[in-house]
């Protein structure tokens, strides 16, 4: 994934696909009570993909060039529109 | 384990805290902060893992698997959002010193007293529950440890003949006094008391990590060994989500735990008004929502752990983290894990009590007092004890209300059950809070509606209820419904069934609630007030600091009052220092007998708010200011909006006005070069047309020489003279032309100098003589002697001359023709008449024979032959010596040029421009 300055737009992405994936119906995928190497699928599946959520959210909050200080000293653009 | 050991080892875990908490405080006051770092900021908000997490959890998964994983995926999925949602509450809370998430609310809405008032409400009655979940907690594990193996021992331990948990509350309630209200915080941080939350949530991870590897690793022989045990003793169902009952109830606990981690009371506490930077969040972003994965990973062991070890026995599975140590002979491990659990539930009550106490004291009471008048701001005295006062008060409320619930209500239910009644209501918070930094149409009619409405259903479908069932009310208050109405039932509400109490509740409060406010918001009329905090908040990341309404306060009270005014809130010597502090920041001198500026008001505001929050702090300083109370505060706000508004246009105005200015000048600009467009095109074609004249004639009798046939001698001749003469003209008016275009160029060298006018005219006249002579005229010269010199260019002086008498010559085309010449003085210097007899100019072209190519038509005459451009060049010359040249009627008739030139005397010299040589 390159930087593409739209952190916005990926993180309601991951927001949406984490809901899809802990809701059902993907959720009754894994509700199984089954032993997957020892452990339960259910079991595996939640943590691993809570892991893949943090991760993302680590990778997504680095220090980037899209700092919202900038927006500090902004001007109001509806204010100074009209003005030559 | 002795009883005594335990209350020990309790007070010395409390003792503890106490140090820790001072120690941070004093890092702080020395200027070594030891809180402000992003790993002590995500520990503080692991305050979101109480004894519910630390015991409860365990019980959950220990009944039904993994149903109590939604309460921290939610959470983790919110942290996704984290720069849409989190970002922007916790730079309001910057931005606008605000205090608690009541006062975020009344902020929103127009600084609503009401509304702050209800939400604070709510907060303290929803919070409730949960105090009384960890008390609970508390109390059960401190009897069990030091009870265990002692059936005798009482539910309700008594210690020094009190009731245990009533001590751990009071205990608790002067924790909180202690490090939440030590004095008045108007710009700081609670350093001590993030620093003890940051060293609890580290403590509580680590215990139940203990107790988590003690029982996957010292129990069972690994993960694997332990799941395969527990498939064997038949506990599969506990693998799966989905026991039966449906996924309702995890989408419900998924999305309460969402608005949870926002909107709790404490959690907005700890997340937002106790931010040191927003930069912190970043690595709270990732690093908390790994906390919660961490701290789960080893429930379901536990829980499993315990249904193996306890199998056929009747035991209390939300003790589990306790019992399976005790089980298994490792008492110091149960001892570190009660002091884990202890150390969820304290830092949970500690918070959410000085965060209650901060809204009934902002929020509900202070402005009561300043409302009712029994606080006079005018008076004087410190406030600042009153604020305190009321604080420990409310903290000490907080805590009694919670041990109340826990003495009638918490018995019946499981810690898990307890913790999601206050989630239901904190959620009720959702609509107004995530609406209001979105969406700018939302009203404080419209928020006041929803609350309202979702706070009633959430008593009636929860809170009653479980005081119905611990017997406080009629139980068939759940089973027939209110007065026996079964559309009534609380649990099945309007005959909506097939849900679980949760997901009901849920459903019905947040119906109303979201379509209370979205339904008032969308039909009453937004206040103006309303509009301008909504659209600060709104664009919170557009506004420069959303700060500009504090400039406009204007108004004359002196700096001492406003300062004593701010003492009494926060403490004299604080507020002193603070405007010293603030004076030297702005270089400005702190005379007390000085109107304070409006920075000044400003800063006063602002201390004020971070001190008795923004709504109250409003009121104050526009009391102070004015002398009147509550309405100032939105005649204010209205002021501030049209202040701007007026300023805006009047910066237009003054725009348009300048653009108006250029737009007009512009206009003259291309008037006049439309002007000189058009006369270079008349100057074109008459050159043109004069140029073409003597050619066409040049050439026609050149082809008649050429071809030569019957054409005589004479002829030849004639013809040759013809050629002859009209080059010459042609050779005269490329001459002029080239004169002229020099002359208004500015570009003829003038070889100016002391002329006198008799040899000038003299000279001149004789050039004419062979002319006048051919065509017999009678030229008159009146010369008088002794006239003095005139300034001027002779050779310019004489082709005037020449010009104007030529032109005499060529109109004097009748016998007898006659010349005046006659030169005077003349108070503007020499004044020179050529007059003859010819054919005289009419009125109407007197003023057009100066300019060029004007040649005068008159009757039926032939036209004089000339360039049309004598006249002009010498009044070109007669200007450039600084006179006058005119037309008028002469006394014989005919026609009379006049013109002057200023004499060369030192007074008289009006010569402009041209190179002296």
């Amino acid at each position: 994934m390159k930087r593409t300055g739209r952190k916005r737009e990926w993180s309601i992405a991951l927001f949406c696909a984490g809901l899809l994936f802990f809701f059902p119906p993907i959720l009754s995928i894994f509700d199984k009570p089954v032993l997957v190497f020892g452990l339960p699928l259910a079991y595996i599946v939640l943590y691993g993909f809570w892991a893949l959520v943090i991760i993302a959210i680590a990778y997504g909050a680095r220090r980037g060039p899209v700092v919202r200080d900038n927006s500090v000293s902004r001007i109001p653009p509806s204010k100074y529109k009209d003005l030559p | 384990m002795p009883g005594s050991v335990v209350v020990g080892v309790s007070f010395a875990y409390l003792g503890l805290l106490f140090a820790i908490a001072y120690y941070g405080e004093k890092r702080a006051k020395q200027g070594r902060s030891l809180t402000n770092n992003p790993y002590i900021y995500t520990l503080s908000i692991a305050v979101y893992c109480t004894s519910w997490t630390f015991y409860g959890s365990v019980g959950k998964a220990a009944k039904s698997g993994l149903d109590f994983l939604p309460i921290y995926l939610g959470p983790t999925l919110v942290f996704v959002v984290w720069s849409l949602v989190l970002a922007k509450i916790i730079r309001i809370c910057k931005v606008h010193r605000i205090t608690s998430i009541a006062d975020f609310i009344s902020s929103r809405y127009g600084k609503n007293f009401a509304l702050g008032s209800l939400a604070t409400i709510i907060a303290v009655i929803g919070t409730t529950p949960y105090i009384s979940l960890q008390l609970k907690s508390i109390a059960t594990s401190f009897n069990l440890l030091a009870g265990f193996g002692n059936p005798d021992f009482p539910i309700y331990g008594n210690s020094f003949g009190i009731d245990t948990t009533l001590i751990v509350a009071i205990i608790l309630a002067s924790f909180a006094i202690l490090f939440g209200t030590r004095h008045i915080e108007a710009s700081e941080h609670h350093e001590g008391l993030v620093a003890a939350i940051a060293f609890e949530s580290l403590v509580k991870l680590f215990a139940f990590l203990s107790v988590g590897f003690f029982v996957t690793f010292g129990v069972f022989d690994g993960f694997q060994d332990l799941f395969y045990k527990a498939q064997a003793h038949g506990l599969s169902h506990l693998f799966v989500i989905d026991d039966d009952q449906g996924y309702s109830q995890w989408i419900t606990m998924t999305i309460l735990s969402m608005a949870a981690i926002l909107f709790l009371p404490r959690q907005f506490y700890m997340t937002a008004v106790e931010n040191r930077d927003e930069t912190q969040l970043r690595t709270a972003a990732w690093l908390f929502p790994l906390y919660l994965l961490v701290i789960n990973i080893f429930v379901l062991p536990i829980a499993i752990g315990g249904k193996i070890a306890f199998a056929g026995v009747a035991s209390d599975a939300d003790m589990f983290v306790l019992t399976v140590p005790v089980h298994f002979g490792q008492e110091y491990l149960a001892l570190f894990a009660f002091i884990g659990g202890m150390s969820a539930a304290t830092s949970m009550v500690i918070v959410a009590s000085i965060a209650l106490a901060t809204m009934v004291c902002n929020n509900l009471v202070m402005p009561l007092l300043l409302r009712w008048e029994w606080v006079k701001v005018k008076d004087q005295g410190d406030l600042s004890s009153l604020l305190l006062a009321i604080r420990r008060a409310s903290i000490l409320i907080v805590l009694l209300l919670g041990y109340g619930y826990f003495r009638i209500a918490s018995e019946s239910y499981s810690l898990v059950t307890i913790g999601l009644v206050s989630f239901t209501a904190a959620a009720q918070f959702a609509p107004a809070i995530i609406g209001g930094i979105f969406w700018k149409g939302g009203s404080s009619k419209g928020a006041l509606t929803g609350l309202s409405l979702g706070f009633l259903v959430w008593i009636y479908t929860l809170l009653l209820p479980s005081f119905a069932q611990s017997g406080w009310l009629p139980i068939n208050f759940i089973s027939d419904g209110l007065f026996g109405i079964s559309f009534l039932k609380p649990y099945a509400l309007f005959g909506l069934k097939g849900f679980d109490s949760l997901s009901h509740a849920l459903f019905w409060s947040m119906l109303l609630n979201i379509g209370g406010y979205v339904v008032v918001s969308l039909s009453g009329k937004v206040s103006p007030i309303d509009r301008i905090q909504g659209g600060l908040f709104v664009d919170m990341f557009d506004n420069p600091l959303g700060q500009m309404d504090a400039r406009y306060w204007q108004g004359t009270v002196s700096i001492t009052s406003l300062q004593g005014l701010v003492g009494r809130f926060v403490g004299t010597a604080r507020a002193e220092r603070d405007f010293q502090d603030f004076a030297r920041l702005q270089n400005i001198s702190l005379n007390g007998d000085d109107i304070a500026g409006s920075e000044m008001l400003a800063r006063a505001e602002s201390l004020l708010s971070g001190a008795i929050g923004s709504a109250t702090a409003r009121v104050i300083i526009g009391s102070m200011i004015k002398g009147e109370n509550v309405s100032v505060n939105e005649v204010f706000q209205i002021l501030d909006e049209t202040t701007q508004v007026i300023e805006y246009s009047r910066m237009l105005e003054v725009k348009s006005r300048e653009l108006e200015e250029t737009s007009v000048k512009l206009q003259r600009a291309n008037k006049r070069l439309q002007e000189f467009d058009s006369l270079k095109d008349d100057f074109l074609s008459t050159v043109s047309h004069e140029l073409r004249t003597p050619l066409t004639s040049i050439k026609a009798f050149s082809e008649i020489l050429l071809e030569g046939g019957g054409v005589t001698s004479d002829d030849r001749h004639q013809f040759l003279g013809i050629i002859i003469k009209e080059s010459e003209r042609l050779t005269r008016l490329i001459d002029q032309i080239l004169d002229l275009a020099k002359m208004e160029a500015g570009r003829m060298d003038w070889m100016m100098g002391n002329v006198d006018p008799q040899v000038a005219v003299k000279d001149a006249l004789a050039t004419m003589d062979g002319l006048i002579k051919e065509k017999n005229i009678n030229l008159i010269l009146d010369l008088p002697e002794g006239i003095p010199d005139v300034r001027a260019d002779p050779d310019q002086l004489a082709q005037v001359i020449i010009n104007v008498v030529s032109n005499a010559i060529k109109f004097c085309r009748h016998p007898g023709g006659l010349i005046r010449v006659n030169v005077s003085e003349h108070r503007r210097g020499l004044l020179v008449r050529i007059s003859d007899n010819g054919d005289g100019i009419l009125p109407e072209h007197r003023d057009f024979i100066f300019d060029k190519f004007h040649q005068t038509r008159q009757g039926s005459n032939e036209m004089p032959i000339g360039t049309g451009l004598g006249l002009a060049i010498c009044r070109q010359i007669i200007t450039f010596f600084g006179g006058l040249i005119w037309a008028d009627d002469s006394e014989d008739g005919g026609a009379r040029i006049s013109f002057t030139i200023p004499f060369a005397s030192p007074s008289l010299k009006l010569v402009r421009g041209g190179a002296d040589k």
